[in-house]
C-alpha cells in the first residue's frame, strides 16, 4: 500500500476501518471465521439411577479423550514455540484429570442423577467462582485455564457441537476475542490466512504465532469480534494494523493492486538496502530497527538497518513464571550488540506492567492500564529485577556501542532515580570485578507530555532523547486508540504533536544531544518528510519498512523539508497538515500518484 | 501421619508453573497428602485445590502426609516446596 493511500483518510463510507496494531506483516483479503467462545446451552438431564454409571463412564472416555488432545497440542507448541509456551498444557493436562475435579463430578452425577455435561459444568462453575474470589489477579487469570478445559470436556462429551475453527475447506481470517495457545495450536496453516484479535500486543501469543506461522495479523482491534459474523470478508493488513470491514470492489481492487505494487516496490528496495539514508543535499539520517527478538536480528542487515534503535526487552519476562538472570540479559543484548555493530544498540529497560507481569499467558489489559503502574514505575518499585537487567545491559556494553533508555520517564526526579540505581549497579559489578562499560549513554524515551514540555530540563540530564510517539500522541491527544469511537482522533498531523516533536528536538539540539524516533510515526513514510525536516537525528522502525522509509530519505532535499514544517506549523488543523504533506509528497514522488 | 510447618519459596508464590510441578511429584507416592492454609485444606494431588489456596512467597503452610510411603513423601515435597524447584 503506497503512503499516500494510507494517510489520505478519506475511506469509502461504505467501508468500515478498525485500526489496531500490526504484529505480523501481509496484506490479505478473505472470508472471516469467528471463533465463538461464547459456552454452549448445556442441558440439564434428569437420569435414571440404572444410567449413572455410564454417564460416568462417558466422563471417564472424555477426559481420556481430552488428555490426548492436549498431549498433542503440548507437543505440536513445543515444537512451534518451544519448551517454555508448552508448559501451559501440563497445567491444563492436571487439571483434566484433577482429583477434586473428577471427584466432585461424579458426585454431581450420582447424588443428583444428572447427565455429565452439566455435572462438568456445575463443578467447573464452583471452581470459577472460588477463583474469582481470590485476589491474586494472577490467579484470577486462571479462571481462563480452568474454562479451556471444561470447553474442551464439553466438547467431548457433547460431539462436536461447541464451534471450533475448521480444520480443512476455504481458506479463513480468523476473527477472535483472544486466541489461546490451544487455539492456534488446532489451527491448520493451510486453512488459517491470518488472525485478528480484540486484544492483545506485540507480546501476545497470536502475535508470537502468527509471525511463526508467517501469517498476517492484527490485535488490539478493540470491539472487532462482535462487529463481524462469520461470512463477512475483511481486508486484513498487518503492515499497518487496519482492519477494513466488507469493502466495496473497487477497495479491494484497489488494495490489492497496492499490495502488489509494494511487492515490486519491496523488491527493488532490497536491492538497495545498503545504500545510506542521505538526502540529495547531503543530509544524512541513521535509521534503526525496532527488536524484541533474538531472531529477528538476522532481518536487521536484510533491511539494511543501522544497528538498533529500539530493543523492546519485554519477551524477555513473557511465557515464564522466573524472572530472567543477568546473564539471559547479557548474551542476549551482547548477541545484538555483534549483530548491530558497529552501528549502536538501544536497549530500552523494561517495560511491562505490574498486573500484567506474572502472566504466563497474556492477559493484555495494557491497554486500560497504560497510565498505570508500569515501565519505569514498575521498575523502580522492583529494584532486584531492575538491577539485573542493567547489569546485563552494562557487560554487554563492553562487547559493541550499547547504551540504556528508560521507558515512561516523566520528569527529572523518577531519570535521576533511575540513573542512581544504574551507578549502584556499576558499584556492584565493580565489587564483584565483573568487566562493563563504566561511561555507558543514557537516554530518555520522551512519550509522556510533561517529559516533552521539560525537554530543555530533562536533556540536561541524559545523554540522547528517543520520542515514543504512540504513548505520546495518546495522552497528548487523550485517546485511547482502541476505543473505535474516538480513534479518528488519533492523529500524528495534529498541531499540538508536530509543536512538541519541534520543541523536543530543539531542546536536544540546543544542549548538544542525539534525539530520534522510535514510534510507529518514524516509520511512516508520509510522514518522513516532516521528520526530516524536524531536524530528528534518527529514526528506528520495524525493519520491515526501513528500506521504503531510506528511498524516501534519498528522494527529499533536506532544505525543502526544513521549508515545509516551516509551513506546517502556522496550519490549524491536522487535515490541513495531510492535505499540505500529500500535495508535498506528489512533487516528490510522481510515481507513486 | 506426619505433618510439617513449611514456607512457600516460589519467587511468584504457588502459581501455574510451580502447582504444576509440585502436583506431579506428591502423585507419584501413594500416601494421601494434604496442604493446609489459614485452616484451609486441599488435596495436594488436586492442581486445582492448590491454586485455590493462592500462597504467596513466604505463606506459612502445614504439609501433612498419610500412608505407607509417608516418610519419604513429607522430606521430598517439604523441600520441593521450600526451595521453590521447578524442575
Amino acid at each position: 500500500m503506497s503512503p499516500l493511500d494510507a494517510e489520505s483518510g478519506q475511506e469509502d463510507q461504505r467501508d468500515i476501518v478498525f485500526r489496531g496494531v500490526g504484529v505480523s506483516n501481509g496484506i490479505i483479503y478473505g472470508k472471516v471465521f469467528v471463533l465463538d467462545r461464547k459456552d454452549p446451552a448445556i442441558p440439564r438431564e434428569q437420569i435414571a439411577d440404572d444410567a449413572r454409571e455410564q454417564e460416568i463412564q462417558r466422563l471417564h472416555e472424555a477426559i481420556e479423550k481430552t488428555e490426548a488432545d492436549l498431549g498433542e497440542m503440548r507437543r505440536k507448541i513445543e515444537r512451534r514455540v518451544g519448551k517454555d509456551h508448552a508448559m501451559i498444557f501440563d497445567a491444563h493436562l492436571l487439571m483434566v484429570r484433577d482429583a477434586r475435579l473428577i471427584a466432585e463430578t461424579e458426585q454431581r452425577i450420582y447424588e443428583e442423577n444428572v447427565n455429565a455435561e452439566y455435572a462438568v459444568m456445575e463443578t467447573v462453575n464452583a471452581f470459577v467462582k472460588v477463583f474469582e474470589g481470590i485476589e491474586d489477579t494472577y490467579l484470577r487469570g486462571r479462571i481462563a485455564d480452568v474454562k479451556d478445559v471444561c470447553r474442551r470436556l464439553l466438547q467431548h462429551l457433547m460431539g462436536e457441537r461447541t464451534t471450533h475453527v475448521p480444520r480443512e475447506g476455504e481458506a479463513v481470517i480468523v476473527v477472535a476475542r483472544d486466541l489461546s495457545p490451544s487455539d492456534t495450536a488446532q489451527m491448520h496453516k493451510e486453512v488459517v490466512l491470518g488472525f485478528c484479535t480484540d486484544v492483545g500486543s506485540r507480546v501476545s501469543h497470536t502475535a508470537i504465532m502468527a509471525r511463526a506461522l508467517g501469517i498476517p495479523a492484527v490485535v488490539g482491534l478493540g470491539r472487532l469480534s462482535d462487529s463481524l459474523t462469520t461470512g463477512d470478508m475483511i481486508l486484513l493488513d498487518g503492515n499497518r494494523g487496519t482492519v477494513l470491514v466488507n469493502p466495496c470492489e473497487e477497495r479491494i481492487s484497489q488494495f490489492m493492486a497496492d499490495a502488489r505494487r509494494f511487492e515490486v516496490l519491496l523488491k527493488k528496495l532490497r536491492e538497495e538496502v545498503e545504500l545510506p539514508a542521505v538526502t540529495k543535499d547531503g543530509h544524512r539520517l541513521r535509521i534503526g530497527a525496532n527488536i524484541e527478538l533474538t531472531d529477528e536480528l538476522k532481518q536487521i542487515h536484510r533491511h539494511g538497518g543501522e544497528g538498533i534503535g529500539l530493543y523492546r526487552t519485554e519477551y524477555f519476562y513473557m511465557g515464564r513464571e522466573d524472572l530472567p538472570t543477568e546473564n539471559e540479559h547479557y548474551m542476549a543484548y551482547m548477541a545484538a550488540a555483534k549483530c548491530a555493530a558497529p552501528h549502536p544498540v538501544i536497549i530500552r529497560t523494561c517495560d511491562l506492567g505490574g498486573d500484567k507481569f506474572a502472566s504466563m499467558m497474556e492477559v493484555a489489559q495494557e491497554v486500560t492500564d497504560c497510565m498505570g503502574w508500569r515501565a519505569i514505575r514498575f521498575s523502580l518499585q522492583m529494584p532486584d529485577m531492575f538491577k539485573t537487567q542493567l547489569a546485563g545491559i552494562l557487560r554487554a556494553a563492553t562487547v559493541g556501542e550499547v547504551k540504556v533508555m528508560f521507558p515512561m520517564i516523566s520528569g527529572i526526579e523518577e531519570l535521576r532515580r533511575a540513573k542512581e540505581v544504574l551507578e549502584e549497579v556499576k558499584d556492584d559489578l565493580r565489587r564483584k570485578g565483573e568487566d562493563f562499560k563504566m561511561d555507558i549513554d543514557v537516554g530518555a524515551m520522551i512519550e509522556v507530555p510533561s517529559a516533552a514540555i521539560t525537554a530543555d530540563l530533562v536533556a540536561k540530564e541524559v545523554d540522547f532523547f528517543s520520542i515514543g510517539t504512540n504513548d505520546l500522541i495518546q495522552y497528548t491527544l487523550a485517546v485511547n486508540r482502541v476505543n473505535e469511537k474516538i480513534a479518528h482522533l488519533y492523529d500524528p498531523a495534529h498541531p499540538a504533536i508536530l509543536r512538541l516533536l519541534r520543541d523536543v528536538t530543539k531542546a536536544a539540539h540546543d544542549n548538544g544531544i542525539w534525539v530520534g524516533m522510535c514510534g510507529e510515526m518514524a516509520g511512516d513514510p508520509f510522514f518522513c518528510p516532516i521528520l526530516l525536516g524536524l531536524g530528528l537525528d534518527g529514526l528506528s522502525m520495524a525493519p520491515v519498512v526501513i528500506p521504503e522509509i531510506k528511498r524516501v530519505v534519498r528522494a527529499c532535499h533536506y532544505d525543502e523539508c526544513v521549508d515545509m514544517v516551516g509551513h506546517t506549523m502556522d496550519m490549524l488543523t491536522g487535515s490541513d497538515v495531510r492535505k499540505f504533506i500529500k500535495r508535498r509528497m506528489g512533487e516528490i514522488f510522481p510515481d507513486l500518484q | 501421619m506426619k505433618e510439617r510447618e513449611i514456607t512457600v519459596g516460589y519467587s511468584m508464590g504457588l502459581h501455574a508453573r510451580p502447582a504444576a510441578f509440585f502436583v506431579q511429584n506428591a502423585s507419584v507416592f501413594s500416601s494421601q497428602i494434604w496442604l493446609e492454609k489459614e485452616g484451609q485444606r486441599v488435596n495436594a494431588k488436586s492442581i486445582l485445590g492448590i491454586l485455590m489456596l493462592a500462597a504467596e512467597q513466604g505463606s506459612p503452610l502445614k504439609l501433612i502426609v498419610e500412608g505407607s510411603d509417608e516418610e519419604h513423601a513429607i522430606d521430598m515435597l517439604a523441600s520441593v516446596l521450600m526451595e521453590g524447584r521447578v524442575e
